[in-house]
C-alpha cells in the first residue's frame, strides 16, 4: 500500500512538473503562421447526411442580431439557390477576433470564411492563411465590376485577391442640432467645404472651458491627405495596399500648417489628446461636432432617440471631396478552400453582396460596397428619419477620390514609428513644415525601398 | 477626577472609532463607486445611460435589462458550463496539490529537493511563452473544442499551490502522522483523515482562488472552445456583449457583468473567514 501511494504521488509529481507552467497566461499569436498540424484533419469536404450537403462555416465579429440576419439570408436565399450547400454562421468576439481566427485555423477547426478588415486580410495572406482568388475573380469580371469605385483596392494587390469587400466605412461629421441652434449656426450641407467646417468649429470652441470646436478629426498624415487631395494635392500613399512610396507636396504642407494653427488656437485637440470619450460625449449631447465613421448612425438611432443630431459628409476642398475610407469584408481559410473553391467563391460573393439585402434592414451599420445592394442601407436610414445621414454616406461612397486611412503593409509599424514622433511634435508645436515633412517622407521612402 | 479620566478615555475611544470608520470609508469609496455606477447603469434606459448631467440614481428603473442580459448572454446555459468547469477544477486542484505537497513534505525519496526546486522554478517561466506549445499539444491529442484543456491542468497540480501545500504541511507536526501510523492508519488515511482536516483554511484558500481563476478565465475558453457555442463559458458570453462593432448596449452589458461577478462575491462571502485564515496561515508557513 505504502509503495502504491508513493508511486501515485511520484507520478502526480512528474506530471505536475510537466504541466506546471501551462495553466495560466495568454498569447499574442497574431503573427503566428499556420502550419498543417497532425490534428488538422480535413473535415472540409465532409458531406453531411445522405444528400451530400456541404456545410460551410462563416465567422464574423458582428452582433448576434446581425449574425442572425446573415444566417437568415444564407438559409432563405443562398441555400435555396444552392441546395447542396448549408451555411453555419459562428459568433466570435470582436475584441479578440484575430486571436480566435488564428486559433481556429491552426486547430483545423470548422471555418471556411471569416470576416476581415482589408489590412487584416493582407496580413493573413502574407501568412498563408487566406486563399488567393486572383484567377477565379479574373474569370468573374461581371461580378467584380459591381463594386463601388475603390472598393477592391483594399483587397487586392498585383494579381492577388485575398478577399472581397463587404461593408464600406466612410468618415464624416456628426453634429448636434441643438448646440448649433443655440449658437445660431446653420447645419452643414452635403456640399460644404473645409473652410465651412473650420469656421463652424471656431464658433463652437471655448478654450477657457476646455471645449474644442470639433472632436475626432483625424490630424494624422492620412487625415491631412484628405484635405490636401481635396485641394488638388497628390495622395500621400500611391496605393492602399503595399504602397511603394509616400509623397509630401505643397498642398500637404499647407494642410499641415493650417492644422497646426487650429491646434494652437484651441479649435482642434492636440495630437496627443486622448479621444476615447469622444463618442460617449457626443451621445450624451455634450459635443457640437464629432468626426466619426458612419456606423455611429445605427448606434444613435438605437441608443439616443432623444438626441437631435445630423450627419454631414467629409467636406470638399477646392477640387472636390477626397474622403478617408476602409472596408470590412470576407476572406477564405486557405487550408479548407482548396478542397471546394467553387462553393466557397459562391458563398463569398453572396456574403459580399446579396446577403446585405436582408442584413442591412436589421442593422444599418454601413453601406454595402456592392453597388446593387447599397440602396438597402440608404433606404433603412431614411426610413428611420435621417435622410441627411443617408445622403452624407452616399456622397462619400460616390466620391472617386478616396484616400487610404493607414499604411497597409508589412512595414507599417516601423514606418509609423519613423513618422509619428517628429510629425506629432511639428503639428502640436510648429516648426519648418516643408523641411520636416519632406525629410520624414525621404526617411519612410528609404525604409520602404530597403524592404 | 476618576470621572473626568473615564470621560476622556471614552472620548478618545469614540474618536478612534470615528477615525477608523472615516478611513475605511475613504479607502472603500474608490472601490465601491465603480460597482455602484455599474449597478446604476444596469438599471437605466438607453437615454439615461448617456444623460447629461449623469444620473447616479436612474430616473427610470429598467429592471428588464437583467432579463435581457440573461437572454442575450445565454446566461443559464453558460452559468452551468462555467460552474461545472470551476467545480471540477476545485476538486482537481485540491486533490492533486495536496498529494504532491504531502509527498514533498513527508516522504523522503531520491531527488525530492530537485523535484521541489524544479516545480518552484517553473513559476519563473512566463505563462505567455507556453501557450503555443500547450495549444498544439491539446490540438494534437484531439482535445481542441472540448473542456479538457480547461479542466485537466487543474488535476495535474500547479506550482504555486504545490509550494503552498508543501510549506503548510511542513508546519504540521510529524507526531500526528506517527500517532496515526501507530494506530494502523495508511498514508492515504493519514492524508485524508488527519492532514486535510487540519488544513481547512488552506483548502478554503485554494478552493476560492481556484474558483476565481476558473470563473474569470477568458483566454483558455477563447483558445479552445470559441467555435463551439454550446461549450462557451460565461466569460466568453459576457465579453461578446461588450464587444459590439457598431455600438454596445451599456445598460444590458453592465447588468450582465453584475450577474457575472455575483457568484464570486457569494463564494467569497461564504468562505471569507476560512479564506482570511488561509491567507494568515501562509505567513505562519513562511509563504508570504
Amino acid at each position: 500500500m505504502k509503495k502504491l501511494v508513493a508511486s501515485l504521488m511520484a507520478a502526480a509529481l512528474v506530471v505536475s512538473s510537466l504541466a506546471a507552467c501551462g495553466n495560466k497566461g495568454g498569447a499574442d499569436t497574431t503573427t503566428a503562421k499556420a502550419e498543417t498540424t497532425a490534428a488538422q484533419k480535413d473535415e472540409t469536404t465532409a458531406a453531411e447526411g445522405e444528400d451530400d450537403v456541404l456545410t460551410l462555416y462563416v465567422a464574423t465579429w458582428e452582433s448576434s442580431e446581425m449574425n442572425q440576419a446573415i444566417q437568415k439570408a444564407c438559409d432563405e436565399v443562398f441555400s435555396v439557390k444552392n441546395p447542396g450547400i448549408k451555411v453555419v454562421v459562428l459568433d466570435a468576439s470582436y475584441s479578440d477576433y484575430g486571436q480566435s481566427m488564428i486559433s481556429m485555423i491552426q486547430a483545423g477547426d470548422d471555418l471556411d470564411i471569416m470576416q476581415l478588415g482589408h489590412d487584416m486580410g493582407r496580413n493573413y495572406y502574407e501568412s498563408g492563411l487566406v486563399y488567393d482568388w486572383g484567377e477565379i475573380a479574373a474569370n468573374d469580371a461581371d461580378f467584380m465590376a459591381g463594386f463601388f469605385p475603390g472598393a477592391l483596392d483594399g483587397w487586392s494587390f498585383d494579381d492577388v485577391v485575398y478577399g472581397l469587400p463587404g461593408l464600406a466605412n466612410v468618415y464624416g461629421v456628426f453634429y448636434n442640432k441643438d448646440i448649433l441652434d443655440a449658437k445660431g449656426i446653420d447645419y452643414p450641407s452635403a456640399d460644404w467645404t473645409w473652410d465651412d467646417l473650420f469656421a463652424m468649429a471656431e464658433q463652437l470652441k471655448d478654450p477657457a472651458a476646455g471645449t474644442y470646436g470639433i472632436y475626432g478629426l483625424p490630424t494624422d498624415v492620412f487625415g491631412l491627405s484628405q484635405i490636401s487631395v481635396g485641394n488638388g494635392g497628390a495622395k500621400f500613399v500611391d496605393r492602399i495596399v503595399n504602397p511603394e512610396g509616400v509623397t509630401v507636396d505643397e498642398e500637404m504642407i499647407k494642410a499641415a500648417e493650417m492644422i497646426n494653427g487650429y491646434i494652437a488656437d484651441g479649435t482642434l485637440p492636440s495630437r496627443t489628446y486622448d479621444g476615447k470619450d469622444n463618442q460617449s460625449n457626443f451621445e450624451s449631447g455634450q459635443t457640437g461636432l464629432l468626426w466619426y465613421g458612419q456606423w455611429e448612425i445605427n448606434s444613435l438611432i438605437n441608443n439616443c432617440p432623444d438626441l437631435n443630431w445630423g450627419y454631414a459628409p467629409c467636406p470638399a476642398g477646392s477640387k472636390g471631396v477626397a474622403n478617408l475610407y476602409d472596408y470590412t469584408g470576407y476572406g477564405a481559410n486557405a487550408y479548407r478552400t482548396a478542397e471546394h473553391p467553387e462553393e466557397t467563391w459562391k458563398l463569398l460573393k453572396f456574403l459580399a453582396s446579396e446577403a446585405y439585402e436582408t442584413v442591412l434592414k436589421v442593422s444599418p451599420v454601413a453601406a454595402c460596397s456592392y453597388n446593387e445592394y447599397a440602396q438597402v442601407f440608404f433606404d433603412t436610414v431614411e426610413a428611420a428619419g435621417h435622410a441627411d445621414a443617408a445622403e452624407a454616406v452616399r456622397v462619400m461612397m460616390d466620391s472617386e477620390n478616396k484616400v487610404a486611412c493607414r499604411f497597409v503593409a508589412a512595414w507599417k509599424d516601423d514606418c509609423d514609428k519613423i513618422w509619428n514622433t517628429d510629425y506629432n511634435n511639428l503639428l502640436d508645436n510648429g516648426g519648418d513644415f516643408a523641411d520636416t515633412l519632406t525629410k520624414l517622407a525621404e526617411k519612410v521612402n528609404a525604409y520602404i525601398d530597403a524592404q | 477626577m476618576k470621572n473626568e479620566m473615564r470621560t476622556g478615555r471614552k472620548r478618545r475611544e469614540i474618536t478612534a472609532i470615528v477615525l477608523r470608520y472615516v478611513m475605511i470609508f475613504v479607502f472603500m469609496l474608490p472601490m465601491i463607486l465603480p460597482v455602484l455606477w455599474m449597478l446604476s447603469t444596469a438599471l437605466k434606459d438607453n437615454a439615461g445611460v448617456f444623460a447629461t448631467p449623469p444620473q447616479f440614481i436612474p430616473k427610470v428603473f429598467q429592471w428588464g435589462n437583467f432579463k435581457e442580459a440573461v437572454i442575450q448572454s445565454k446566461y443559464l446555459q453558460r452559468f452551468g458550463n462555467t460552474l461545472f468547469i470551476a467545480v471540477l477544477c476545485i476538486i482537481g486542484s485540491i486533490l492533486s496539490n495536496f498529494m504532491v505537497g504531502y509527498a514533498l513534505a513527508r516522504f523522503k525519496f531520491k531527488g525530492r529537493k530537485m523535484w521541489f526546486y524544479l516545480i518552484i522554478s517553473s513559476m519563473m517561466i512566463p505563462g505567455m511563452t507556453t501557450v503555443m506549445p500547450v495549444f498544439r499539444f491539446w490540438v494534437a491529442v484531439g482535445a481542441y473544442g472540448t473542456w479538457l484543456p480547461l479542466i485537466l491542468p487543474a488535476w495535474l497540480a500547479g506550482p504555486f499551490n504545490t509550494f503552498l501545500c508543501k510549506q503548510f504541511l511542513s508546519t504540521i507536526p510529524r507526531s500526528y502522522d506517527e500517532a496515526a501510523k501507530i494506530d494502523g492508519a495508511t498514508y492515504f488515511q493519514i492524508l485524508s483523515r488527519i492532514i486535510m482536516p487540519l488544513s481547512k483554511p488552506l483548502i478554503a484558500y485554494m478552493a476560492v482562488s481556484t474558483f476565481q481563476g476558473s470563473w474569470n478565465d477568458y483566454m483558455n475558453p477563447l483558445l479552445y472552445v470559441i467555435s463551439k457555442q454550446d461549450k462557451w463559458t460565461l466569460a466568453l458570453g459576457i465579453a461578446r456583449l461588450g464587444s459590439g462593432t457598431f455600438g454596445i448596449e451599456w445598460n444590458v452589458y453592465m447588468a450582465a457583468d453584475i450577474l457575472y461577478f455575483l457568484p464570486i462575491l457569494v463564494v467569497f462571502f461564504i468562505f471569507q473567514d476560512y479564506f482570511m485564515e488561509g491567507l494568515g496561515s501562509m505567513t505562519a508557513a513562511g509563504v508570504k
